[in-house]
């Protein structure tokens, strides 16, 4: 059993310790455990994170960002500002680097427009390149194929729960940027011509996904930490069924 | 668009870990005088498939018949072999359960997703909500939002109204019944309590099954039980340090 390895009943033992663990800071000078909780969280759910990152790397035929990328040229943005509070932080660090504030009298502003667009859309291709090496394994031919299966380090987990936390913040800019001219019909173009994959080749290309698409088809097997039924959970995010796009591969 | 969704799919695990971070620190608190207490119960969990239980149309015909109102019609044997062909298998999908008890606005009452697996059945959804109140499992009207308005319907409102259902041990299958709370938990809980309060549907095997099988009780008298639950389970609960 290696670091990420538990049954199920040891899985859930932990979670409700930790959770049970959890303590609101009793003054502004504590840190609050928080950090710590995600860092749990992403650690015990590393390969089936890596498993949905390969997916959302892959299910467009290619990275969504360059395809994306490939259409802001002409983006035809209108100046929107955004506000991220919470003073200096690695996150507000990290933006600066690629798209700095402007000052008002109310707090620093990110401006997201036709002048700007691609030096966020480089902000989120950064991000999710240092994703993808967290918990990806590239192939021979210098790809992403397969999930990560050794347990990743400490160092791995922080990067990781980081550029969760700036992928999330930066959600609403990111909505911003699909509204781009053309954004939306590259993406949905890319999606359809995706779907007309063949299944063997699919297969052999992205074991993964086969795995994934696998583990979708299969009844319900005895909750692990370690398996998990992917289905049931894009269920609850209520997500689009992620095994229709596998059937019209392997039709 | 399915871009979106796929990129908060991928961020669940931040998004779900903040939220539950807020949920679980609010408690500890004091909120109008009273402490907020931490009713989080891993009695309402267990680990381990279902063990099977064979269905004896024999005893639960007369539980049947037991139960429902003195003027209606009685059960027919027919009826009571219905209730196999609508058994479900369910299993308690940690994080999910976790997901949903984020979202409840009601502090101490999670929602439990249950996950069903229907062997014979017509309902359509895939899963129904079950309330916990104070610990064990009570099937709340919610259920029959989610698992189809043909088995069971009412049109109660009262929060504190539950369906009135049978379910059977190991093997959970529901009914419309009279006016009674049903139970389920683990027959380590079913222990804990005297049966003055409530029937079993197999007292004789009950208290004899390993402790993860889930057990369904069928209580008369609500108040009585989640009181007597209550003293007996109180160093039960999560974060006393019972395993």
């Amino acid at each position: 059993m290696t670091l990420s390895d538990f049954p199920f009943g040891a899985h859930l033992q932990d979670l409700f310790d930790v959770i049970a663990s959890l303590r609101r800071p009793e003054s502004s000078d504590q840190s609050s455990d928080l950090l710590p909780f995600q860092l749990f969280i992403h650690h015990r759910a590393y390969r089936k994170l890596g498993s949905r990152v390969l997916l959302f790397s892959t299910n467009w035929g290619k990275s969504p960002f360059d395809i994306i990328s490939d259409r802001l040229p002409d983006p035809n943005l209108e100046s929107k500002s955004f506000r991220f509070p919470g003073g200096s932080s690695p996150f507000h660090d990290t933006l600066a680097r690629y798209v700095p504030p402007e000052s008002t009298q109310s707090g620093d502003v990110y401006l997201v427009n036709s002048n700007n667009a691609s030096r966020w859309l480089a902000l989120f291709k950064s991000a999710w390149a240092q994703l993808q090496s967290y918990l990806l394994v590239k192939g021979s031919d210098g790809e992403y194929t397969r999930v990560r299966t050794d347990s990743p380090s400490a160092e791995s987990v922080s990067g990781i729960v980081a550029i969760m936390v700036t992928l999330e913040r930066l959600m609403d800019v990111f909505k911003y940027l699909l509204s781009a001219n053309g954004v939306a019909q590259a993406l949905a173009k890319a999606g359809k011509l995706e779907s007309l994959y063949t299944s063997d080749c699919c297969a052999h290309a992205f074991p993964e996904l086969a795995q994934y698409h696998n583990r979708v088809q299969s009844p319900i097997e005895p909750n692990t930490a370690i398996s998990e039924n992917d289905e049931d959970d894009d269920d609850e995010l209520e997500l689009p069924s992620q095994s229709t796009d596998c059937e019209s591969r392997h039709s | 668009m399915r871009l979106l969704q796929g990129l908060k799919t991928v961020l669940a695990w931040q998004t779900s870990a903040r939220h539950i971070h807020r949920k679980a620190t609010y408690f500890g608190q004091r909120v109008d005088g009273k402490l907020v207490k931490f009713r989080l119960s891993r009695f309402c969990y267990h680990k381990d498939v279902l063990q099977s239980t064979a269905f004896d149309v024999d005893a639960v015909l007369p539980l049947l018949r037991e139960l429902q109102a003195p003027l209606d019609k009685p059960y027919t044997r027919q009826q009571a072999e219905s209730i196999i062909h609508r058994t479900l298998n369910a299993k308690v999908h940690a994080e999910a359960a976790l997901m949903d008890w984020i979202t409840t606005k009601e502090v101490g009452l999670p929602i439990f997703h249950i996950k069903f697996n229907y062997h014979q059945t017509h309902i359509s959804r895939s899963r129904a909500i079950i309330h916990s109140r104070i610990g064990p499992l009570v099937l709340a009207r919610n259920a029959a939002n989610y698992v189809g308005h043909s088995i069971i319907s009412t049109s109660q409102e009262d929060s504190n109204s539950y369906y009135q259902v049978l379910m059977v041990p190991s093997i959970l299958g529901f009914l419309p019944l009279g006016s009674l709370t049903v139970f389920c938990l683990n027959s380590e809980m079913s222990c804990l309590l005297h049966a003055r309060h409530w029937l079993q549907v197999i007292p004789d095997t009950a208290l004899l099954a390993p402790p993860q099988v889930m057990w369904i009780l069928i209580c008369k008298n609500w108040e009585k039980l989640s009181t007597e639950y209550d003293e007996c389970a109180e160093n039960r609960l999560l974060g006393l340090g019972h395993a």
